[in-house]
């Protein structure tokens, strides 16, 4: 049976969909079929990692929580994206991402209305089996709601990103708090934006220290990933890059989960 | 899941306020004291694959060997998180399965006008897009074929 990651963060702007994107595809690389469900209803982001626009989304997550479609119709086989030169690198890759509506009025409309998060734990579940996925992540919303709640209490691993920032170590607490009492069986913390300067152990060292949680990767600031400025899957056009380096450290350590 | 009544309830906008909506919400589940917290969130994360419509007691016993300090107590604890309404049992013992009833997620209670404005945007971009000549197949076939 597949599992089951949520990648979160308390605060936004933390990296959370560029590195759920990048470890996914980075498993997907390495022969794995993987899946994304972008559950950040209210500011989706990672479909533009793969080149989606909203002329080529034309259902989403918004539709299955609506019961307009069922969760397969949502689903997007991404290695169609693979005519672009610049993503050739994901022609042969079994990689699928289940968006969220990016129309100003589906946003609202599933904001003002409110969904059965049942449905989507049951959406989540047909897509394990149906994709017969090694890996669904979710990339949820920053902070702590219903959905991602829900997404934390299913997962087998959580995955949680801060920076080195006090806000980041307040916020990041309450989530590892909340994942303790949820019993997640696999729990991570990933360091993104570190100051190269900083000592990478010492840091890392310090993390685990503070919340007794093991650091999966410790993630540098770099000028070169924000000049990608999310137009790509950074760490599979440079897989030198000490960024992606970091990267294939997370993609190691989920491949230990139970 | 919720049942059929709870959904359409949700669909027809027919929730009654003065009673406490069914089920309970993963942040409830977390504040929840043992061994209550445990079962279900045992359940949610393993109600999947061959336990997708539920896990049976024995298949649930099993799971949580060691982590019930009474284990014999566990059909009077499904028991009564079924009479509370925070899972759902289908089929009778020996053969029940048991499953968390999650609560549907509470709407907004933001001023009508202020959706109404947003929601205009939905007529502007049509309801259902035409489909993509190019996508005819349907169900997970489309998706597994290449």
């Amino acid at each position: 049976m597949g599992k089951i990651i949520s990648i979160h963060s308390f605060r936004g702007g933390t990296g959370k969909s560029n590195l759920t994107a990048n470890v996914a595809t980075q498993l997907a690389l390495r022969g794995n079929r993987v899946a994304m469900v972008d559950t950040d209803i209210q500011s989706p982001g990672i479909h533009v990692l793969f080149g989606y626009d909203e002329t080529k989304i034309t259902k989403a997550l918004n539709d299955f929580l609506w019961g307009k479609a069922p969760i397969e119709e949502t689903a997007y086989a991404i290695h169609e994206q693979a005519a672009d030169p610049a993503r050739g690198f994901l022609k042969d890759l079994k990689i699928w991402l289940i968006p969220s509506s990016i129309r100003t009025g589906e946003i609202a409309r599933v904001l003002r209305e409110g969904y059965d998060v049942g449905l989507l734990n049951d959406g989540f579940h047909t897509l394990l089996e149906e994709l017969a996925l090694d890996y669904l992540f979710i990339d949820t919303h920053p902070g702590l709601n219903e959905e991602t709640l829900l997404s934390i209490a299913i997962s087998n691993a959580l995955i949680i990103i801060l920076r080195p920032d006090s806000q980041d170590f307040q916020g990041t607490a309450v989530t590892v708090d909340v994942a303790r009492k949820l019993e997640v069986p696999h729990m991570r913390l990933v360091v993104n934006k570190a100051l190269t300067r900083y000592d990478f152990g010492e840091l890392s060292k310090s993390v685990e220290d503070s919340y007794k949680v093991p650091v999966a990767a410790v993630l540098p600031l770099s000028e070169d990933v924000a000049l990608n400025a999310s137009n790509n899957i950074f760490s599979a056009l440079y897989p030198d890059h000490p960024w992606s380096q970091a990267v294939m450290a997370v993609a190691n350590d989920l491949e230990t989960v139970d | 899941m919720p049942g059929l009544y709870d959904r359409l309830q949700g669909h027809t906008g027919g929730d009654d306020d003065s009673q406490p909506p069914a089920g309970l919400t993963p942040l409830e589940i977390a504040g929840l004291p043992e061994p209550q917290r445990t079962i279900l969130t045992t359940l949610l994360r393993e109600a999947k694959g061959e336990w997708a419509n539920g896990l049976p007691l024995a298949t649930l016993h099993d799971m949580l060997h060691g982590k019930l300090d009474d284990p014999a107590s566990l059909p009077a604890l499904l028991d009564d998180l079924v009479s509370r309404g925070w899972a759902l049992v289908q089929g009778t013992p020996p053969n029940a399965r048991y499953k968390v009833n999650l609560r549907r997620k509470r709407t907004s209670s933001l001023a009508a006008s202020m959706w109404e404005s947003l929601s205009e945007d939905d007529e502007d971009n049509g309801d259902d897009p035409p489909d993509d000549p190019g996508k005819k197949k349907s169900g997970f076939s489309r998706l597994l074929d290449w």
